[in-house]
Parts: structure tokens; sequence; C-alpha cells
């Protein structure tokens, strides 16, 4: 066998040397991330994604996250479609990743809405016990969320639509699930990498931004 | 070898001031394990973005299970073993899409020869190491290239000192095996 020391062992030291050699570890970079994914999971009470807590108060909670999102959404979107107009005569006015001056609200809720995403897709590719129906309200939710931004300024940014649109295949995906196939999952997860959706959704999310109660100053 | 540097506030308090959300905690708690957690899944997958992704996932789900820490290992140790859980997953998952398309790589490059080897020192490294079986590769790289103890592997592996032993011993063997006209390269 061997013992806890390695420092005898040169051909270690020279796979240690070679092989895989970590760059500087970015930690401002995954700790904005990671606050941003935190932070929207906590801003409003989403259900925790197991079997226990979900049994505790489903309808309340999930209830009122989507009453949350909603309102939250609704103000955004009424906000930025009143600010653009139509968007008929406004052709070049773009999302919060555009050109044009995006409204601080529709920034806002595009952002709280894609850590949402991301924190939700996280816990669904990681959280391989939970039920289907555990996800299905929130992943209904989140749709209902990503259409509505699709038909804002916001979509119309290409990078952004380009998101939006990936997020929207897979929420589809997610609610179509049969409770009887869980094995589609692995399906879903591998269009996730396939897609690289994760990296998109985080590098949407501008770096230092936290999501936080719509119209917050 | 400790998982973490010293540390100004014991981890049970840490943990605490966590579970009561105070972001500063949370933020000490990230800085006294990314390092660790960052190289070892750099280590494993040799690709910047994915290494951060996947070490952003598991402090994710590091701070969404925290309440699920009781204690009986380091919170190191509890990290490493969400992080090589994270790992393990996302690298099944892209295994099985590689393998789709090499698939169609291949019925598009039937009758071609295969490339020439490439002799250079670390292609042969990457090849030898990627070569292991999984769980000897991940024992070798957390054992001999950063330094964590057969303790601690144990722990964030939940396998026996011994299987973690074993699976070293097989891994340095089937390296010299893989790397035996190499010897030079490091035997003086």
């Amino acid at each position: 066998m061997t013992d806890d020391t390695n420092t005898e062992n040169p051909m270690a030291r020279l796979i240690g040397e070679e092989y895989h050699v970590p760059p500087p570890v970015p930690r401002e970079e995954m700790w904005t991330r990671i606050r941003a994914t935190l932070d929207a999971g906590r801003s409003t009470p989403v259900v925790p994604l197991t079997r226990a807590r979900l049994r505790t108060r489903p309808g309340v909670v999930i209830a009122a996250w989507i009453t949350g999102i909603a309102a939250l959404l609704a103000l955004g979107v009424g906000i930025g479609r009143f600010t653009v107009g139509d968007g008929s005569r406004a052709p070049t006015t773009a999302g919060p990743t555009g050109t044009g001056t995006p409204t601080m609200a529709l920034s806002a809720a595009t952002v709280e809405h894609l850590s949402r995403a991301a924190s939700f897709l996280t816990t669904f590719r990681s959280d391989t016990e939970a039920e289907e129906e555990t996800f299905d309200a929130q992943a209904r939710a989140l749709l209902t969320t990503t259409r509505l931004l699709l038909d804002t300024p916001a979509g119309r940014d290409p990078r952004l639509r380009s998101v939006l649109d990936d997020l929207e295949f897979i929420l589809a995906q997610i609610i179509q699930i049969p409770a009887d196939r869980p094995e589609d999952r692995d399906l879903i997860t591998d269009g996730l990498e396939t897609r690289q959706l994760m990296p998109r959704l985080r590098t949407a999310i501008p770096p230092g931004t936290s999501p936080r109660p719509f119209g917050a100053s | 070898m400790s998982l973490s540097p010293p540390e100004p506030v014991d981890q049970d308090t840490l943990v605490s001031r966590v579970l009561a959300r105070d972001p500063a905690a949370e933020r000490e708690l990230y800085d006294r394990h990314v390092d660790r957690i960052y190289r070892l899944v750099y280590r494993m997958v040799g690709d910047a973005d994915r290494a951060a992704e996947y070490t952003q996932d598991t402090f994710v789900r590091g701070f969404e299970r925290l309440r699920e820490f009781r204690g009986e290992a380091a919170l190191g140790t509890w990290l490493t073993s969400i992080a090589i859980s994270v790992v393990y997953n996302a690298q099944r998952k892209l295994k099985r899409i590689r393998s789709r398309e090499q698939d169609l790589e291949a019925a598009e490059t039937l009758g071609r020869e295969d490339p020439v080897p490439n002799p250079i020192l670390r292609d042969r490294l990457n090849a030898a190491v990627g070569e292991l079986p999984e769980g000897y590769r991940t024992v070798f790289l957390m054992h001999d290239v950063e330094g964590f103890t057969h303790r601690e592997i144990a722990t964030a592996l939940q396998v026996q000192e011994g299987t973690s032993k074993a699976q070293l011993s097989r891994a340095r063997a089937q390296l010299r095996v893989a790397l035996a006209d190499l010897a030079g390269e490091w035997v003086t």
C-alpha cells in the first residue's frame, strides 16, 4: 500500500507539474455568480426542491412564488412597453445588454429572472432524487416569465434572445417529462450541456448584479 | 494536511453564521475553501470554464444544503465530496454527448488512418492519467497531486481508507507501465 506522503514520488511530482495545471482561481468572478444565484433563490419564498419540504405547504409556497414573480414581471414588462411603445416605432431599442437605454425596471426584472432560472436549473440537474412534480410548478412559472420577457425589448437583444429561446425550450421539456419516464431528465440535462445554457445564463447576469426586490432603489 | 487554513472563527461558529444568512460569513466560508475546491475540480476536468462552473455549482449546493452538514467531517471535506459528485455527474453527461458525437464522426471518417501519437511529454502524461479508471484517477489526483490525505479522500468518496490506498497503489502501477519509456524523466 502507501502512506500519506508523496514528496518522494517523482512521477507524481512530474504529473503534478504537467497535468491539468490549474490557472489562478477566478475567485471574484465565481463569487459574483454564486452570490447572484443564492440571492435569486432567497429573495422570494421559493419551494426548496426536496420532497419533505414540498409536502409541507406546497400550494401556499408555490402560489406565493408565482405571484411574486408574476407581479415583478408584469411591472417590468409594463414599464418596458410603456417606455418603448409597441416596438414597431422603436426597432433599435435594445434590452439590458443592447445599445439602447433600457428601463431600470425591465433590466432588473430580466436579471432577476435569469438568476432564478440559473438557480432552478442548478438544482434540477443536481437533485436527482426529487420527484418530477417538484420541478413542474417552478418550471411553468419560469416558462411563463421567459415568454413574457421574449415579448419585451429584452427579447430583441440578439444575445439575450438566444439565451431566452434556449431557456424556453429547456423549461418546456422539463414540464413535459412523463411521470413514468424519469430517465428523460438525463436527455434534458444533456441538452443543458450541449447548449451550454448554464454558463450562458450566468454570463448574461451582469457581474456585481444582485437581484433585489423589484422597485427597490 | 489540513483542508482549511488557520481559522480566526471556528467551523461551527462559521456554519451557524452562514445558516443565519450572514453575507460576510458566506464569503468567509467561500474564501476558506474555494482554492482547494477549484484546484481539484480543474485537475479533474482540465478546462477553466467548466472548472469555474462546477466550482460554482459546488458552492451553491453547499450553501443550499448546509443544514444537512452534521459536522462529522471537516467542512472542506464535505464540500469536496459535493464537488466530486458534481464533476462525476457532469463528466458522465459529457461522455454520453461526446460518444454520440463520435458515433457521427466515425461514420464520416471511416477509412482514415489514425493520427500519429503525439510524443510531447504533456500529451503522454495527459493520456496516461486520462486512461486511468475514474476512481483511480480521482484518488491519484487528490493524493499525489493535490495533497489530500487518505482519511480525507475516504471521507469525501465515502470509501474505506484501505480502499483509497489500494486504488492509489493501482493507479501508480498503471501509470508506471503506461509511462515506462519516460522513466528517465523522473528517475535520476
